[in-house]
C-alpha cells in the first residue's frame, strides 16, 4: 500500500483530471438525430452499375463467402458503327448479394474489371429479418447514387497515369 | 475411413525418398540443401546444427532450413528427449507452438467446375512432404525459441504411425506445451504419452472426429454448389459458347 | 462463502460433466463466465474455491472457436487476408502483416518502401488502440469507470484514422501481397500527427488519473506475478513477458518485416511481473508507439504502394515461419504451400492462446476479487485464443 501523503497526492492528481475534462465538451453524438461523418472509403454497402456488368461471375468467384448469386441471358444489340457487326451481350437477370453472409471484404469490388461495383458509406439498411438482408440488383443499383467520388491521394503517393 | 485406399500408393513412394535422404551427421547438410533448391544452409542454423547434432546424435532424421529457421526431425523415440535437450542445453526457454500436419492432398473446392480457375484453391493431387521430410502422412511439428538470443528459432519434426498415432508428450518440459497438445488431439486425433489429461480444448466433448484432418469433409464449402459456374442462358437456337468451352 | 459437499451426480448435467470429475466436488466450484466483462468475449473459468481462496482454475474455451486453420485450406490467399483480421479483432491490421509476410518471403517479394512505412504506422495505431482499451478497461475491471470512457473515447480516434486509410474500422483488409490496397488519403498524414499528439497528451491523463490511485495500486501491486522462465515456458509473450523483466520484443529480436531499425525507440521492461507492471509496461509502451508513429510520418518515403506483383497470385511451394510482435504479444504463421493459389496447411500461433494458458498456475491461491484483476491485466482476446 502507498503512503498516506502518497494516496492523497495520487488521488487528487486524477481527480484533477476529471475536473479538467469535465469542462470540456462532449465527444459523443446523440446517434439517431445527430450523424457522425463517415469518411469516403468506408465500406458501408456495395453498389452495383448495372449496366457495367458483362455476367464474367469473377466477383462471385473471389468472394470467400460464396455470398453473391449471379445469372444472365445472351442478347443482340445493334452495332455499334454503321455496318458492323450485331453484338451478342450478357444481360443480368438476377445479382444477389446476401449481407446476411457478406464479411465486408472488398474482393469483389476490386476484382471487378469492368468497374461495375463501388463502395457506398452508408450502413442504414438494418432489417428484421435476416432473409431480407438479400438486396437484389434493383436494390444495389440505388446505393450507386450513394457512392462518393474518389479523394485524392496523400502527398508522396504515385501519381497513376491517366487512363485513354 | 477410406484412409488406406487413398494413401497407400503415396506412402510408398515417401518410404523411398526418406530412406535415401537420412543422414546421420551434419556435414551432409549443406550438399543436400542445394540438391533441393532451397538456398543454402547460412552459417547460424549450421552452427545450431552442430550443436543440437552433438546433444541427439542419431536421433535426428532429416535437416534443413525454411525461411530462416532451422527444421530437424528427429525419430518417435527421441521427441521427448528432444525437447529437454532445447530447452536445458540449447537455451531455448521458449515454446511457440506444436500443431500436426496432415499431408493427404487437399480435397478440392467446387468439385470438376472449378478444377481450371485460378480463384479456387486447387492443390496438387499427389502427396509430397515439406522440409525435411516425413515417412508419412501424420507429422508432429513444433517451434521453440529464446527469449535471450535474437533472431533464433528451431522447428522440430516428428513422423506420427497413422495405424498407431502415439508420441511423447512435452508437457514435463514445456509446461506450455498442455493447451497445445490437447488442441493437436482434438484435431489430429494425435496421443501424446505423458499428457496429464488429454480431452477436448475447443470442442464439446462429444465432438467426434478429427476437423484438421484433409479427410474430414469442410461442410460449409459441400453443402453449396460453387459459384463461379457461369449461368448465362445463350441465345435461342444458338450453341451455347460459354457451356461448350467449360 | 461457506463450502458444502457437492453431489457430483447431481450437477453433472448443468455443466460439462468432465469437468467436475477432473476439478472433484469437495469444496465449492465456481463458474465465471462464460459471459462476464473482463473476458473481452466468452471464456469460462470453472474455479475451484476453498472460501475465497482458489484451490483450482480450470478455462474453458473453444465458444467462438471458428476453425481458422481449415477455413485457410479451403481459400485463397487475398482470401485469407480478410479472415486473418477477425482473429484478434481488436488489432486486426496487425495480424495481416505477418501472413501477407510469409506470403511474400516464399514468393520472394519485396514490398515497397512506402508500403512497408504505412505498415509500421497502421501497427503501431492498431497497438495503441489495443492498449488504450485495456487502459480504461483494466480500471474498470478493479473498480474505477472513468479511466474506460477515455480510453474508448481517445480509441474512437485512432479508429477514425484507421477507418479513413483503409475503410474498415476493425477489419482493414488493407495488406496485399507486395504492398497495399491504395494510398492514404489526402491530409492523413496531418491529422494522424494531430491524433498522435493527443494520444501522447492522454497517456499522461491516464498516468494521473489511474497510475497514481492509492485504491488501484491495493488491487494491483502483488497480483498474478508470472515469473520470466516459467512464463517463457508456457509460451507468454509480449508485454507480458516484458512486465517480468523479460527484455524481449520481437520488433527488434526478431526477422526483420517492418522498418523499426531506421526509427528510434525502445523496450520497457519491469521486474515486478505482477498485475500493475503489465499495466505500467502498456502505457509505457502505447507512450513509444505515438512517438515512433511520429517519427515514421516525417520519414514516410514517397513513391509506388504496390510492387510488381504477378496478376493470378501462385505462392511456391515451400514453407516458412513468420512471426510479429502483436500488440498482444507474439503472432506467428507457419505456411506451407504447395504451389497453388491457396495454402496447403497454415498454423496459426496467437498471442493470446500461449498467453491464457498459464492461467490455471497462476491463478492458484488467489483470491476471487484478485482472479478479475489477473484475467483483465493479461490482457487477451478471445478471438485471439479461439481462432
Amino acid at each position: 500500500m502507498p503512503s498516506f501523503g502518497d494516496s492523497v497526492k495520487g488521488m487528487s492528481k486524477g481527480l484533477g483530471v476529471t475536473l479538467k475534462t469535465m469542462l470540456k465538451p462532449a465527444v459523443t453524438v446523440h446517434y439517431p438525430h445527430e450523424k457522425e461523418e463517415v469518411t469516403p472509403r468506408a465500406r458501408g454497402v456495395i453498389a452495383l452499375k448495372e449496366e457495367n456488368c458483362t455476367v464474367c461471375m469473377l466477383c462471385a468467384r473471389s468472394c470467400p463467402d460464396w455470398c453473391i448469386y449471379i445469372e444472365g441471358h445472351k442478347e443482340k444489340r445493334p452495332a455499334r458503327r454503321e455496318g458492323g457487326r450485331e453484338r451478342t451481350v450478357s444481360v443480368l437477370d438476377r445479382f444477389d448479394i446476401d449481407y446476411a453472409l457478406c464479411m465486408y471484404c472488398g474482393i469483389c469490388v476490386e476484382v471487378c474489371p469492368f468497374d461495375a461495383l463501388h463502395w457506398s458509406p452508408e450502413y442504414e439498411y438494418s432489417e428484421f429479418s435476416i432473409a431480407s438482408l438479400l438486396h437484389d440488383k434493383e436494390k444495389l443499383g440505388e446505393w450507386e447514387a450513394t457512392v462518393p467520388e474518389a479523394e485524392p491521394l496523400e502527398l508522396g503517393a504515385e501519381v497513376k497515369k491517366a487512363k485513354k | 475411413m477410406a484412409d488406406d485406399e487413398v494413401t497407400s500408393p503415396d506412402v510408398d513412394d515417401a518410404g523411398e525418398t526418406a530412406t535415401v535422404a537420412t543422414i546421420e551427421v551434419p556435414e551432409v547438410s549443406a550438399p543436400e540443401a542445394a540438391e533441393s533448391q532451397v538456398p543454402a544452409m547460412t552459417d547460424a542454423n549450421a552452427a545450431l546444427l552442430a550443436r543440437v547434432t552433438a546433444e541427439l546424435g542419431e536421433a535426428i532424421l532429416e535437416s534443413g532450413q525454411a525461411g530462416v529457421d532451422l527444421i530437424i526431425r528427429v525419430t518417435p523415440e527421441s521427441w521427448a528427449r528432444a525437447a529437454e535437450v532445447c530447452r536445458h542445453k540449447l537455451g531455448f526457454d521458449y515454446l511457440c507452438f506444436i500443431s500436426g500436419i496432415d499431408w493427404l492432398p487437399t480435397p478440392s473446392v467446387g468439385g470438376e467446375d472449378a478444377e481450371s480457375d485460378t480463384s479456387a484453391p486447387v492443390q496438387p493431387k499427389t502427396m509430397t512432404f515439406g522440409v525435411a521430410g516425413s515417412e508419412g502422412r501424420f507429422q508432429v511439428f513444433a517451434r521453440v525459441s529464446s527469449t535471450r538470443v535474437a533472431r533464433v528459432g528451431l522447428t522440430l519434426k516428428v513422423d506420427i504411425k497413422e495405424s498407431k498415432p502415439v508420441v511423447g508428450s512435452w508437457c514435463g518440459t514445456y509446461p506450455g506445451a498442455d493447451w497445445h497438445e490437447r488442441e493437436c488431439w482434438e484435431m489430429y486425433g494425435f496421443v501424446f504419452d505423458g499428457h496429464p489429461s488429454l480431452r477436448h480444448l475447443y470442442l464439446p466433448h462429444e465432438f467426434e472426429g478429427f476437423p484438421l484432418r484433409k479427410d474430414f469433409p469442410l461442410l460449409a464449402r459441400e453443402v453449396k454448389p460453387w459459384p463461379g459456374l457461369v449461368n448465362v442462358e445463350g441465345m435461342p437456337g444458338e450453341p451455347d459458347e460459354e457451356e461448350a468451352s467449360t | 462463502m461457506t463450502s458444502f459437499e457437492v453431489d457430483p451426480k447431481l450437477y453433472s448435467p448443468l455443466a460439462d460433466s468432465q469437468l467436475n470429475v477432473e476439478l472433484d466436488t469437495g469444496d465449492m466450484i465456481l463458474n465465471i463466465g462464460p459471459q462476464h466483462p473482463a473476458t473481452h468475449g466468452t471464456l469460462r473459468l470453472v474455479v475451484r474455491l476453498d472460501g475465497e481462496r482458489v484451490i483450482k482454475a480450470d478455462p474453458v474455451i473453444g465458444y467462438m472457436h471458428r476453425g481458422y486453420e481449415k477455413l485457410t485450406e479451403y481459400r485463397t490467399y487475398p482470401q485469407i487476408t480478410t479472415l486473418v483480421n477477425r482473429i484478434d479483432w481488436l488489432s486486426s491490421f496487425a495480424n495481416e502483416v505477418p501472413f501477407i509476410g510469409a506470403a511474400e518471403k516464399l514468393m520472394n517479394i519485396e514490398a515497397t518502401p512506402r508500403a512497408l512505412y504505412i505498415r509500421t504506422i497502421l501497427t503501431e495505431m492498431a497497438r495503441i488502440s489495443t492498449f488504450l482499451l485495456f487502459l480504461g478497461e483494466m480500471g474498470l475491471q478493479v473498480g474505477a469507470i472513468t479511466p474506460a470512457f477515455f480510453g474508448f473515447r481517445d480509441r474512437e480516434y485512432t479508429l477514425n484514422l484507421i477507418e479513413s486509410a483503409t475503410g474498415g474500422r476493425f477489419h482493414p483488409n488493407y495488406n496485399r501481397i507486395g504492398g497495399l490496397k491504395e494510398d492514404l488519403p489526402w491530409g492523413w498524414v496531418a491529422e494522424c500527427r494531430n491524433t498522435m499528439k493527443k494520444m501522447l497528451d492522454s497517456c499522461d491523463e491516464f498516468e494521473d488519473l489511474v497510475m497514481g490511485n492509492p485504491i488501484f495500486q491495493a488491487r494491483t501491486r502483488g497480483i498474478g506475478i508470472i515469473p520470466a522462465e516459467l512464463g517463457a515456458s508456457y509460451g507468454v509473450s509480449g508485454s507480458n513477458l516484458r512486465a517480468s523483466g523479460v527484455d524481449w520484443d520481437l520488433r527488434r529480436d526478431g526477422e526483420p518485416l517492418l522498418p523499426y531499425n531506421e526509427i528510434e525507440w525502445k523496450t520497457f521492461t519491469h521486474q515486478d511481473g505482477d498485475s500493475f507492471a503489465r499495466y505500467w509496461v502498456r502505457l509505457q509502451e502505447t507512450r513509444e508507439s505515438a512517438r515512433m508513429i511520429l517519427q515514421l510520418l516525417e520519414q514516410l518515403p514517397a513513391g509506388p504502394i504496390m510492387a510488381k506483383v504477378p496478376r493470378i497470385i501462385k505462392v511456391p511451394e515451400g514453407e516458412i515461419y513468420v512471426n510479429a510482435e502483436n500488440p498482444l504479444g507474439e503472432m506467428g504463421y507457419y505456411i506451407i504451400s504447395k504451389g497453388a493459389t491457396g495454402p496447403f496447411r497454415v498454423k496459426i500461433r496467437t498471442a493470446s492462446f500461449s498467453n491464457v494458458s498459464i492461467l490455471p498456475w497462476l491463478l492458484q491461491g488467489i483470491y476471487v476479487p484478485d482472479v478479475i484483476t489477473v484475467l483483465a491485466s493479461l490482457y487477451f482476446i478471445l478471438g485471439d485464443i479461439d481462432r
